[in-house]
């Protein structure tokens, strides 16, 4: 009797804690979307679009991804810290690139090109729903847009894949990751298939009417369909111009200058500048180039900019041993208003004095001060620069020359803002090159992430050693089961994966205090981040 | 908990229905054998049954048994526990005598129920208040350190209000959580233990290896931590305890555990005979005509500084600071209690209050605040029915250093690097704040850590409530039904303001900041239902206990992370007067799980033990075609001496157990996940799993208990684990979109020795002596990776490659470069026309060139391949090759001294500071000036060294130390004594000196070898988790902590 009421007890004390408990598979994640989720509804994909062309910023423009490296290793600007592979990717002499998943500075290209797929996939998944599946967003020319938008994303992430690294994957809504072997194909191809999607975003923009939300692009500027048709033009003469890997690559006719020309002449007649809100829209590339006991200016552009001053930091160390104590004198305006002298330089000395400098660049301050101005990515000179070189290589050197000279339509930076001379009537096809060349490296200072190395690898200009491109990063070809390799050293100096060029004939011998391991380095950070 | 409501108001229906059976009523009064003294409070029980009591003040008690009863059960804590026939007798006076070594110490987690620790198959260690009370320690974590074997307790952080880090034989798991499971009176805690004051604390028992531990299933991997607290119910019937304690001391950093810097440098002097006044005049460098007072920043100064000739850093700078100082202060500390705990016939309570206050070393900072209150109640309903709460609520507030970056050093960086000729104690001359921002011209990136400190705050405030409920219904006398409501919950509110018109630098000197302003809110509420039936039944000379429970856990967090830039007006840390962009993110997190388990113990004749548990965990963590799994142990043990009498051995047990636990996936593991940018779900994170399963740790443990000449106990365990299916974030081909998939994908095996060796050495009348020692060794193999190795280490300043996961590998190892200390070594890789007699060993044990010595060319060799590559390998092992603690008690009539000292010998620790100050060549081995000219070495060869911050073999450092971590001199006056001051009012005053962390010895050059980060928040980063690394990169130092103590008892 007793046990029965005892059994009753608890038999029915136990249904009731278990009715009163939540089942566990109430439980979702709230917090992140799968992919269906992400792509459900058509009005979504709308907004996902609008995120595209951040993602793609904010990678190209990350401390922590390779902007900073290809920088200092065009020599173009100087850091001798640790961070972000700086130091190592620009000791004299040069060594090979180490592509160890190990390499304390591995995640410089990893993270780029991890992040540049992850634009594609998501442009490609969109681009999926409305032509696979056939999803139509509401309004008139939301779908084209946001194709539009799609078409871009696959273009650039595709297109920096090829301009960085040496070979990699093309996926795009034709393939079908389950069942299709997917081959790693040259760089070329990766070049060739980003201008053929950007081909695509153009038809759509000049075949229909939209307004990209303003959230793509921030920064007050509206950008319909015929401005973000010129922003793919000057993506794709960006894309075609800066692709090639040495000089004969780039004079041979690899490169196809008057479908440069073509897009150029299409490309914008507006600075493309996200505004930044040091949230989602912010620069570190920008930052840490020019953050006080940061980067400075190397003394290769001091030097181009003033021919007295040597284009190396003196050996000895001591800023009394420049002329003028390094206080550089031009024509160029830009001097003033872009650089700063600076009569002590924040670096070790024990790193070599060859990393000294006496500029930096502080066109950019406003930035540092209030981190919420437009970011200069691609000046409008960049795309006339494109267009007159595309002029000079295709025969036209008048017509090259009235760009850099700033005949209307052309602003000409070089007269406007650096008020040199202009380029006379009958200039070589020599100064006509050499114009444009300087014009790239004063004016597009900091903007583009690359652009001095891409323009310097194409006239063999980088230091002997330096790697042309980069190898897909080695953590990748562990996960796919692809053997290592990597380009760079000066033994391996080959001209077609590492520079057996150099910028400067005279150029120094490792300083005091050169590369320890004579080849392959392994450094880690060494100077703390700011923010 | 609508439905646990009803549930208890059935028992107690049920309960009340309970027919009461035929009674006769027992008396007597219970003595210490040692001194004839009457004893209250022990407890009286007839045997096999719940019927029971507590001996009342005069140490006499009166029960009513059934007819039947046979035999009453007297324990009390410290005494053997004694069992006496009833016969045909009223009157039943027991007497007690001491328990020695603690056989009968009661034993509840781990197990079926309440277990003699003699008669344990399996590893439960147990600290009981007694211990805990000698040296209290600020939280509960840190109050078992250097107590049990085989329980690695370490202080990563000396920031007041932080926990230690609890590391139960070793980790078992590569990435996910190393914390142990938490549970205070039945509440699983899901925060931090920092909280939990433990002066309320009765006894802290550790669950030790996944065999024990197997009981609490796939949360309990890494062990199990259960917390008692103190209850009215131990006191005698009638009793009321008043108990007020309080503690005043000091927080310090003894300046001899200072990091020693250079005091000279390696720059030419104007004046190689004169250093300067005002300031180093440096040559090379045009100073301004007006420029005074140290070497602060100041924009006419040019040129740059030129490296002496002889690049050695032995020359003088004006003046040196010793900037640590200027950081570091002496904080206060204290801790008032009182407590008040009554017992009643049908009921009995505690209550208590403790306020605590522990300020840190650090200047301009508050450091760590508390009150917690609690009140722990039993009422007996009837006499089957006994209801049971335990309250905990309090609210804490901690103040982190300002400047504090997480990730880079901050404050403890700055402190380091600023050159000893600056004053830190200027004003601006900007704006005429305190504190110079920039106080040294030549540390372009340091800043004055005290004006950081007094700009920037943070605070943390926590805000929670800890409970348990519970209803007891001893159905029959083999049966009690249990149902268990408890929970945790707790609100964090998280501000860090940095105030508009601070100063910062800019591109181009300095700015004014305009301000930032962070506020992050946490709520978690947990709670766990539990049914549970205890069965213990006796069949002749087999005893039998069982328990069989459901347990259901739900645990809900969600937070909120709002971020500003710049206020409209100065002082308004408000997210209202925020002007420019803001930034909000939100998450929730719902976790719930069922689980069903059982455990039967058998006792055959004292002797023979063994146990068999069986448990099904089901988890909303788990994939989902993966939602439950089971676990099990099997234990037993054998107490020989019950059968041979062996001389001088009073005790000899040898036991054995195999089971399993586990550990659950993060809450986001199984999931595939896109991360917003700007609202928008852009980032494509994980590939979901629906196969992910808990890791699942598999052990074996042997031990062995002897006592022997009354006088020595041992206990010696060796235990081996697997643990397999590691939840390891697994890359993925770019190309897929997704970075990463969590997959079981590898395994990692432990094994374990540990002993505890205690020692009644002396037990005279007036002079007792009684000695303790732990051991413990464990070692940590990477037995199966499926998926590429990878690197591992603290998140930030790429501090998360210092350690390498590789199959084969030791757990815990340190990666990187080697720099060659012989010739033998060097002869590999030399160059085809090298010679050895090219090169030599330097003074510091380097191979250099031969006759380089003392010059620029003097440059420590790395170990390379056959490429001329460095050589990537394990130059350290941060294991330690074991551990001692040694504790001890003597007392000499009323004067009590005690202390422990914990031992940690071998394993390494990376020291990232010292490399650092290499890099600023600040390290004081760069200091040449004491040195002889032919011991002289350069500048170039310390940067060689540093290498950029590169991971090497110089910066591994010996962890070994000795620390007197605890130690207390106490006077105390018992009732006896007292009886005839104040009218008997005081029954105890107990005076003295604590100290806590008082002295460390060791050749580790940085603050403490006891150091370590923890990484927190996995659930989006790639490697990060929430393990702890020995790696030292300017955390908090350690401090010590010395008071004066007064309890008083009436």
């Amino acid at each position: 009797m007793k046990n029965k009421k005892i059994i009753f007890g608890i038999l029915l004390s136990l249904l009731l804690v278990y009715t009163g408990c939540r089942k566990m598979d109430e439980v979702k994640n709230l917090n992140n979307p799968d992919k269906v989720t992400v792509l459900a509804s058509p009005e979504d994909l709308l907004g996902l679009s609008g995120g595209i062309i951040n993602n793609w910023f904010q990678t190209t423009q990350e401390y922590d991804c390779i902007a900073l490296a290809l920088w200092v290793a065009a020599d173009h600007g100087t850091c001798s810290w640790g961070n972000a592979a700086m130091y190592d990717i620009s000791v004299e002499p040069r060594g090979a690139w180490n592509n160890d998943p190990a390499y304390a500075y591995a995640n410089t290209s990893r993270e780029f090109y991890i992040r540049l797929y992850n634009v594609l996939s998501l442009s490609t998944d969109i681009i999926s729903q409305l032509i696979n599946e056939g999803v139509v967003i509401e309004g008139e020319g939301q779908t084209e847009m946001v194709e539009a938008i799609c078409r871009f994303g696959q273009g650039i992430s595709l297109g920096y894949l090829g301009l960085v690294f040496d070979q990699g994957f093309i996926v795009d809504e034709t393939v079908n990751l389950e069942t299709d072997e997917i081959l790693a194909v040259p760089y070329q191809d990766l070049i060739a298939a980003s201008i053929g999607y950007l081909d695509k975003c153009i038809e759509i923009c000049d075949n229909n009417t939209f307004t990209l939300p303003a959230t793509a692009i921030p920064g007050g500027m509206v950008y319909d369909q015929t401005e973000f048709a010129k922003l793919a033009n000057s993506f794709a003469a960006r894309l075609m111009v800066y692709a090639a890997r040495n000089k004969a690559d780039n004079e041979n006719k690899s490169t196809d200058w008057t479908k440069v020309k073509d897009y150029a002449s299409k490309g914008i007649d507006f600075t493309f500048e996200p505004l930044a809100d040091d949230i989602v829209w912010y620069s570190t590339y920008q930052t840490y180039s020019v953050y006080g006991g940061w980067g400075q200016v190397d003394m290769r552009v001091i030097h181009m900019m003033d021919p007295n001053m040597p284009d190396y930091f003196p050996a000895s160390g001591s800023i009394d041993d420049l002329p003028n104590q390094g206080v550089a004198t031009s024509d160029d305006s830009r001097l003033l208003s872009d650089f700063e002298y600076k009569a002590v330089c924040p670096f070790k000395p024990e790193r070599g004095y060859y990393q000294f400098s006496s500029y930096r660049y502080s066109r950019l301050d406003d930035y540092l001060a209030t981190w919420t101005e437009p970011m200069p990515e691609m000046r409008q000179a960049e795309n006339e620069l494109l267009l007159a070189e595309a002029e000079l290589r295709t025969g036209n050197l008048q017509g090259a020359i009235d760009i850099i000279n700033g005949e209307p339509p052309y602003v000409g930076s070089r007269v406007v803002r650096g008020e040199l001379d202009l380029l006379p009537a009958g200039a070589t096809f020599q100064e006509i090159e050499d114009a444009i060349f300087y014009e790239r490296t004063i004016e597009l200072f900091l903007t583009g992430c690359g652009i001095p190395f891409f323009d310097m690898r194409r006239k063999d200009m980088l230091q002997k050693g330096t790697p042309l491109h980069f190898p897909i990063p080695g953590q990748q070809l562990d996960v796919m089961l692809m053997p290592q390799y990597t380009f760079g050293g000066v033994a391996n100096a080959d001209g077609i994966g590492t520079s057996n060029g150099g910028w400067n004939a005279k150029s120094k011998a490792a300083g005091n205090y050169g590369s320890t391991g004579g080849g392959v380095s392994i450094f880690g950070a060494d100077k703390p981040l700011i923010k | 908990m609508r439905k646990f409501t009803i549930f208890l108001m059935l028992i107690l229906f049920i309960g009340l229905q309970a027919l009461q059976a035929q009674t006769k009523v027992i008396t007597g009064k219970v003595t210490g054998s040692e001194d004839g003294k009457t004893i209250p409070g022990v407890s009286v029980v007839v045997k096999g049954t719940t019927v029971g009591i507590t001996t009342d003040l005069n140490g006499e008690y009166s029960l009513t048994v059934p007819e039947d009863a046979k035999v009453l059960v007297f324990s009390f804590v410290g005494m053997k526990t004694q069992e006496i026939e009833i016969g045909t007798s009223t009157v039943v006076n027991a007497i007690m005598e001491p328990d020695i070594f603690k056989l009968d110490e009661v034993i509840v987690a781990g197990v079926a129920s309440g277990t003699q620790r003699k008669k344990l198959t399996v590893s439960v260690s147990k600290v009981g208040s007694e211990a805990l009370e000698e040296v209290p320690a600020i939280n509960a974590a840190s109050a078992i350190q250097g107590k049990m074997a085989g329980v690695r307790v370490t202080n990563n952080t000396g920031a007041p209000g932080q926990s230690a880090t609890i590391l139960i034989r070793g980790a078992t798991s590569l990435m996910g959580s190393q914390n142990p499971l938490y549970i205070v009176d039945g509440t699983i805690i899901e925060g931090t233990l920092a909280d939990i004051n433990v002066d309320d604390i009765e006894s802290i028992e550790v669950v030790k290896g996944a065999s024990a531990s197997a009981l609490y299933g796939s949360r309990a991997g890494n062990g199990v931590v259960v917390i008692t607290t103190k209850r009215g119910e131990t006191l005698a019937e009638g009793e009321t305890r008043v108990t007020i304690r309080n503690e005043f001391g000091i927080n310090q950093i003894p300046k001899e555990r200072y990091i020693s810097l250079s005091e000279h440098h390696n720059y030419k002097l104007k004046d190689p005979s004169n250093p300067g006044n005002l300031y180093t005049d440096f040559a090379g460098v045009t100073f301004p005509a007006d420029y005074t007072g140290g070497t602060r920043y100041d924009n006419s100064i040019t040129g740059g500084l030129i490296l002496a000739d002889d690049h050695y850093a032995d020359n003088p700078y004006a003046y040196i600071n010793d900037q640590q100082d200027e950081m570091f202060r002496n904080g206060a500390f204290y801790t008032n209690y009182i407590s008040v705990a009554n017992n009643s016939k049908n009921t009995n309570l505690l209550v208590s209050f403790e306020n605590s206050t522990e300020e840190g070393v650090i200047e301009l900072t508050d450091g760590y605040d508390r009150q917690n209150f609690r009140i722990n109640v039993d009422h007996w309903l009837s006499k089957k029915l006994k209801l049971s709460a335990s309250q905990l609520v309090g609210k804490s507030s901690t103040n982190s250093p300002g400047g504090q970056f997480m990730r880079t050093g901050g404050i403890f960086f700055d402190v380091l690097f600023l050159w000893p000729d600056c004053d830190l104690n200027r004003p601006n001359e900007q704006n005429g704040q305190p504190y110079d921002v920039d106080p040294s011209f030549w540390n372009v990136n340091e800043d004055n850590p005290l004006y950081a400190l007094s700009q920037i705050k943070r605070e943390e405030l926590r805000n929670y409530m800890i409970g348990s409920y519970s209803g007891n219904w001893y159905a029959t006398d083999w049966a009690i039904i249990e149902g268990k409501f408890a929970y945790d919950r707790r609100n964090t509110h998280y501000t860090e303001w940095t105030p508009k018109g601070m100063l910062e630098r800019g591109g181009s000197g300095l700015q004014e900041d305009k301000g930032y302003y962070r506020v992050y809110d946490e709520d978690l509420f947990s709670y766990t239902g539990q049914f549970t039936l205890h069965l213990q039944k006796k069949f002749n000379d087999l005893s039998t206990k069982a328990k069989l429970s459901y347990l259901y856990e739900d645990y809900q967090m969600s937070n909120s992370d709002v971020v500003g830039y710049d206020f409209s007006v100065k002082n308004m840390p408000s997210l209202t007067a925020i002007t420019g962009a803001k930034s909000t993110e939100s998450e929730i997190q719902d976790i719930i799980s069922n689980n069903i388990f059982g455990i039967f113990q058998f006792d055959y004749l004292g002797k023979y033990l063994a146990d068999v548990m069986i448990r099904y965990d089901g988890s909303s963590l788990f994939g989902e075609n993966e939602k439950w799994h089971p676990y099990y142990r099997i234990s037993a043990g054998y107490r020989i001496s019950e059968d041979f009498s062996l001389p001088g051995i009073q005790e000899l047990k040898v036991r054995a157990a195999y089971g399993t636990s586990g550990q659950r996936p993060g809450f986001y593991a199984q999931y595939e996940t896109y991360i917003f940018e700007n609202g928008q779900p852009v980032l494509a994170n994980t590939m979901g799993n629906k196969d992910l399963k808990p890791s699942r740790s598999t052990e074996f443990e042997v031990g062995l208990n002897v006592d022997f000449l009354d006088k020595f106990s041992l206990e010696y365990v060796y235990a081996k684990t697997n643990t397999d299916d590691q939840i390891m974030l697994a890359p993925l081909p770019a190309y897929y979109g997704f970075k990463y998939q969590w997959q079981n994908a590898a395994a990692l095996e432990s094994k374990v020795n540990e002993a505890t060796f205690t020692a009644r050495l002396i037990q005279k009348d007036k002079f007792k002596w009684t000695s303790s020692i732990i051991y413990d060794r464990i070692r940590q193999t990477v037995t199966e990776l499926d998926i590429p190795p990878f690197q591992t280490g603290p998140i930030g300043q790429d501090a998360d490659q210092v350690f390498f996961i590789r199959e084969g590998e030791v757990f815990g190892m340190i990666y990187g470069s080697y720099f060659l200390r012989s010739l033998d070594e060097l002869a590999p890789q030399l160059a085809v026309g090298d010679e050895l007699s090219n090169y030599e060993v330097n003074s510091d044990g380097y191979v250099v060139a031969a006759g380089s010595q003392g010059t620029v060319n003097e440059k420590p060799i790395k170990l390379l391949d056959e490429n001329g590559n460095s050589v990537k390998q394990e130059i350290g092992n941060t294991n330690p090759d074991f551990r001692f603690g040694f504790a001890n008690n003597l007392s000499y009539k009323n004067v009590s001294l005690y202390f422990l000292f914990d031992w940690s010998y071998g394993g390494d620790v990376y020291n990232r500071t010292k490399q650092w100050l290499y890099r600023d060549l600040r390290h004081i081995d760069v200091d040449q000036f004491d040195k002889e000219p032919n011991e002289k070495k350069t500048t170039d060869y310390y940067s060689a060294l540093y290498d950029v911050n590169d991971v090497n073999s110089h910066f591994v450092e010996d962890a070994t130390y000795v620390k007197l971590r605890e130690l207390s001199i106490y006077y105390t006056l018992g009732r006896d004594k007292l009886s005839g001051f104040a009218n008997g009012f005081f029954k105890g005053i107990k005076i003295g000196l604590v100290g806590r962390n008082l002295l460390t010895f060791t050749n580790y050059t940085g603050y403490d070898p006891e150091v370590g980060q923890v990484n927190d928040n996995a659930s989006n980063t790639y490697y990060g988790t929430s393990q702890f690394f020995k790696f030292d990169a300017y955390g908090y130092p350690n401090y010590r902590t010395i008071s004066g103590s007064l309890t008083l008892t009436f």
